[in-house]
């Protein structure tokens, strides 16, 4: 089960005539179809999600089957080959990172990193930043009007890439000024800290100005789309993005700029909050099949040749070197994530009792109030929490503590 | 009385009983598809929901912990219950009056013998049968605020763009979108009002009353039955609104990181069965989700109830159940 497209027919083609004996049958990722699938006690062989997200859920409640007696055998994936990112998907029932496995990522990117086109910051008469080095969201936010095409209402470009509330961009935002937003425990959120006061002034503030999609004006589509379309100046996405610029309108690259994580207070991080990859359900009918495709697609040929294609960074050291290199565009991305590497933080993002979209859709209701007026940052934060821990709250009754 | 009953011929009483027994076979053999459907989809899915709203169940895990009462007790005290729900009662305020009364007076006008009454009549149906999917993204298109055409329309007077689909507007274009969809109401009063009795309305005439007078005390009379009978559908399909809702949202998969799928629905949309679909799929609450379906359930069940028992005396049947009682117990 992954999101239709992700996984195309010449891959497909590859691996079936490397593993003639498997036949691969795609189901477009839908959360609702997943719950009725495992619900049913007929859940998908293998399951694409977001290790940073998922894995302490989905192992508590014994829906993933523990990989290690698989990865053990495994002559594809050696264990001093896989990069410590992929320790998301290791949960021991008390803090993730540690314990058995029960994933592994596809690739991987630092996710708060970003995407500029330098010619609208020429032309809106704005000094174009050095990728490199991380900018502060106070800065994203004065260029943004100047960026930002509007007239009588309408809004052609967008000055700034989309913002939401969702714990994990929050999370991003406060790990730079030192904060933290899950308690180590995993039980609570907390969004009344300063650090997270300031992120939600930030946030609100961002919403306010109309420079960029936000919860208050969803964007109809991702990032992606809507800069393909010239509808926005920037996007929000790691390293994955340059191939996925390279596979849609390789045209772009020539315009399009990778730029280090943007910073809210004074401490370098840039966090990966992905780590997107496979897992088998527990009750999956054939796991060894499974297993044999998460082998090939996050560790073999598959992983091979998206690693060569810059679909974000492989899951294996082994294929570092095979990041492309050829052209300026992939130079330019090459260098900047080269650069930001050493600052890559996993966040604790993840809690056994409640999904992090549960926790997103529950805060989300809240901040449009604080856009229009009606609440001010210090109750938002307030409310978010109480939001986020009812749901955590209501996660650990269901789990039967 | 009872004795005289018990007096039959043994052979009458064999004939009347294969006869009995062949048409019970064939009676049950017809309803059985919706028998079984109505027992493995409705009743069972009930039963069921009825035994998991008094859990905390996630829809995940194999424990199922007994909650009792706790899911109802939430159900009548959370805000988001009340606030749902009196938003799905503004949308029925505009929406049943708005679908009853506007597609009976298309229906009357296409009723009548004007030119081109079929083109009319073909395309206020059209809409009716574009599958919701589609219907909803010709409304998105248009109601965009960047690009939409009915911004595009505004400026032409030179009015600011309106954002239609978030905030509070979003309310209204979802009620636009509900009543485009009139034609299936057209429809069925374009049926009932071929049937209303030609003889009445010539009379009418002739005794001097003009076409209000003869749609007041003829035809509205006549046709009562079927508009009680569409009052209670719109109004069911409407207290049950949510794949609208949802459609004419900026939701979509792809989006969804901004908020979850349900949290990019405007609040002024955040209808009852959009709260249910959210304590369901968004914060995986099966138990609760359930609770607010039973009482969702009741409280349907109740108002159905109620509008017969208040409507049910105004309106006129040709045909007296009394007497087609007397004529089988004659036979």
């Amino acid at each position: 089960m992954c999101p239709s497209g992700e996984i195309s027919s010449e891959q497909i083609g590859l691996f079936t005539a490397a593993y003639p004996e498997l036949k691969l049958n795609l189901i477009n990722y839908d959360t609702t179809r997943l719950n009725a699938m495992i619900a049913a006690g007929t859940p998908p062989d293998l399951v694409r999600d977001a290790g940073t997200d998922v894995t302490p859920y989905i192992a508590t409640r014994g829906l993933a089957l523990d990989l290690d007696p698989y990865f053990a055998k495994s002559t594809v994936i050696q264990e001093s080959d896989i990069l410590p990112i992929n320790d998301v998907w290791k949960w021991d029932g008390k803090v993730q990172g540690q314990g058995p496995r029960y994933g592994m990522a596809k690739d991987w990117s630092q996710d708060a990193m970003w995407w500029y086109n330098p010619a609208a910051w020429q032309a809106a008469g704005i000094t174009e930043p050095d990728p490199a080095t991380p900018v502060t969201y106070d800065q994203l936010l004065e260029w943004a009007p100047k960026l930002t095409k509007s007239s009588n209402g309408k809004t052609s470009v967008y000055g700034l890439f989309t913002t939401a509330p969702s714990h994990d961009f929050i999370s991003a935002m406060v790990a730079t000024a030192g904060g933290k937003i899950l308690s180590d425990d995993l039980l609570t959120a907390d969004f009344t800290s300063p650090e997270a006061q300031q992120a939600l002034t930030w946030l609100v503030n961002a919403a306010k100005a109309k420079v960029g999609y936000s919860a208050v004006n969803p964007s109809p589509d991702w990032d992606g789309p809507e800069y393909l379309a010239g509808h926005q100046v920037s996007a929000d996405a790691g390293y994955w993005f340059g191939g996925y610029l390279d596979s849609n309108n390789a045209k772009l690259e020539a315009t399009t700029k990778f730029a280090a994580a943007p910073m809210l207070g004074t401490t370098r991080v840039s966090p990966s909050f992905g780590a997107v990859g496979y897992w088998i359900p527990a009750k999956a009918k054939n796991p060894e099949g499974s297993f044999a495709f998460m082998e090939w697609y996050c560790g073999g040929e598959g992983a091979r040749a998206r690693a060569a294609a810059g679909d974000g960074l492989p899951a294996l050291k082994s294929m570092l070197p095979l990041l492309p290199q050829q052209t300026a565009f992939q130079q330019q991305t090459y260098q900047v994530q080269q650069t930001e590497l050493p600052y890559l933080k996993v966040l604790a993002l993840a809690s056994p009792y409640a999904l992090g979209s549960a926790i997103d859709t529950a805060i989300a209701k809240v901040f449009p109030s604080a856009v229009t007026g009606s609440t001010t940052v210090a109750q938002l934060g307030d409310q978010m929490t109480s939001a986020a821990n009812a749901v955590l709250a209501q996660g650990k009754k269901a789990a039967g503590g | 009385m009872t004795t005289a009953a018990r007096v039959w011929r043994p052979s009458t009483r064999g004939r009347v009983g294969r006869k009995r027994g062949t048409g019970s076979v064939a009676f049950y053999g017809f309803i059985s598809p919706w028998l079984v459907g109505t027992l493995l989809l409705a009743l069972f899915p009930l039963g069921y929901a009825l035994y998991i709203s008094f859990t905390n169940w996630d829809g995940l895990s194999k424990v199922k912990p007994w909650a009792g009462l706790a899911n109802y007790r939430e159900v009548f005290s959370s805000p988001d219950t009340w606030s749902s729900l009196s938003r799905t009662l503004l949308l029925i305020i505009f929406v049943v009056p708005a679908t009853i009364v506007g597609s009976l007076v298309l229906a009357l006008f296409l009723n009548e013998r004007v030119k081109g009454r079929v083109v009319f009549r073909t395309l206020i149906y059209i809409p009716a049968i574009i599958p919701p999917v589609a219907a909803a993204l010709i409304w998105k298109n248009i109601f965009e605020t960047n690009t939409g055409s009915a911004n595009r329309f505004l400026a032409l007077f030179g009015i600011r763009a309106v954002p239609w689909l978030i905030g509070g507007h979003a309310f209204y274009a979802l009620v636009v979108m509900m009543l485009w969809g009139l034609g299936v109401g057209i429809i069925i009063d374009l049926a009932v009002l071929q049937t209303v009795d030609v003889e009445q309305l010539h009379a009418a005439k002739i005794d001097g009353a003009n076409a209000f007078l003869s749609f007041r005390h003829v035809t509205l009379p006549a046709i009562s039955p079927v508009l009680l009978f569409q009052t209670v559908l719109v109004l069911i399909a409407t207290l049950q609104t949510f794949i609208p809702a949802l459609l004419l949202s900026p939701a979509t998969a792809a989006n969804a990181t901004q908020g979850g799928v349900i949290g990019l629905v405007p609040t002024s949309n955040t209808f009852y069965m959009v709260n249910v679909y959210a304590q369901f799929f968004s914060y995986s609450r099966y138990g609760f989700g359930s609770a607010l379906i039973v009482v969702f359930f009741i409280f349907i069940l109740l108002l159905t109830g109620i509008i017969f028992k208040v409507f049910g005396r105004s309106v006129y049947y040709t045909v007296d159940p009394t007497a087609t009682n007397r004529k089988a117990r004659r036979r």
